[in-house]
């Protein structure tokens, strides 16, 4: 059998650089991945905000970060110092606090300055623009905008992907 | 006036309720409760954990759907419904061997049911298999002072989708 040799004329370190134009690729990839599922987090937290007068701490508190390994979202350290009510907020809990009949630090349901009243209230409630206070009438109910986010994650990377960045 | 059928999200509930009930009962599972004696857990369905009940519970409930478009011109969906189970115990251990224990009961996916109204008991039927993706597994840590309820919980979250006969 007749013997056939190829030769492939290319740049001189063609492995070399192809393993450089891939690394480039993976790392836009990586980010691109990383800014949309910082947007699908903050999506999820807005979605689940009941009432009124939200100032965004908690959604701006998630952000896309670069470490050693790749990227991340939300920084827990970060979260416990800046907004320690991240985790309750999103597993849900029975109290903030030591007991079920945790009494909410001093202040009034904003706009209005009002009272707590015993049928409740939709406006949302500020501490330190009164001096009311009340027990929490009842759990923390789950907002679950972390795992809502992780179920999404496939389709995240699929988008990135069909881009083709 | 005809009552209102259940569709998928609390037929997919009842279904997995049942089938972990099923696995309890079967396996004749328990574990040692506060006073030393022996507890079988309690399965709920529903986020809203009541006091009135003795730990360990293992509580679940369907959170959300993400209903893709199957194909481009289609209006059918490929639904994939969001679960979440709580094992709240009475401490590390049982926290971890129960989370053991679930994730290995659904790690097969489970039967799927659809459920009639009839009074206090519905009548079911088996339509269809669920298989399981297992997205998130986080222990809960809501701080020392936490409820007791609150204080020994992993969350699991899985993404189910039913497959129909």
């Amino acid at each position: 059998m007749a013997r056939i040799t190829v030769k492939v004329i290319g740049p001189k370190n063609f492995a070399k650089e192809q393993l450089s134009i891939i690394r480039d690729l993976s790392e836009r990839q990586l980010e691109a991945v990383a800014r949309e599922t910082e947007t699908e987090i903050r999506s999820q937290i807005d979605a689940s905000i009941t009432r009124a007068g939200s100032t965004g701490k908690l959604k701006n508190s998630f952000f896309a970060e670069k470490h050693s390994e790749g990227w991340g979202i939300g920084n827990i350290e970060f979260l416990n110092s800046t907004t320690p009510y991240w985790a309750h907020v999103n597993f849900g809990s029975e109290a903030i606090g030591a007991n079920r009949n945790f009494r909410v630090p001093r202040g009034a349901f904003q706009p209005g300055g009002s009272a707590p009243s015993s049928t409740g209230s939709k406006q949302r409630w500020v501490p330190g623009s009164g001096n009311f206070s009340f027990e929490n009438p009842g759990p923390i109910a789950p907002r679950n905008y972390i795992a809502k986010t992780v179920a999404k994650i496939n389709q995240i990377i699929s988008n990135v992907l069909s881009r083709g960045i | 006036m005809a009552p209102i059928v259940y569709e998928d999200d609390t037929n997919l509930e009842n279904s997995l309720y049942d089938f972990l009930s099923a696995k309890i009962t079967s396996e004749s599972l328990t574990v040692i409760g506060e006073n030393g004696d022996t507890v079988t857990p309690t399965l709920t369905l529903g986020w809203k954990f009541n006091s009135e009940w003795s730990l360990p519970v293992i509580s679940l409930y369907v959170d959300s759907t993400n209903p893709v478009r199957s194909f481009v011109g289609n209006n059918r969906r490929i639904e994939t419904f969001l679960i979440i189970v709580d094992i709240r115990a009475l401490n590390d251990g049982m926290q971890k061997n129960l989370t053991r224990w679930v994730i290995d009961k659904i790690n097969d996916g489970f039967p799927f049911y659809e459920y009639t109204p009839a009074g206090n008991n519905p009548t079911k039927t088996q339509t269809g298999y669920v298989t399981v993706d297992f997205n998130t597994n986080n222990i809960v840590r809501l701080g020392d002072d936490s409820a007791l309820a609150d204080k020994y919980r992993q969350n699991l979250s899985i993404s189910a989708f039913i497959t129909t006969t």
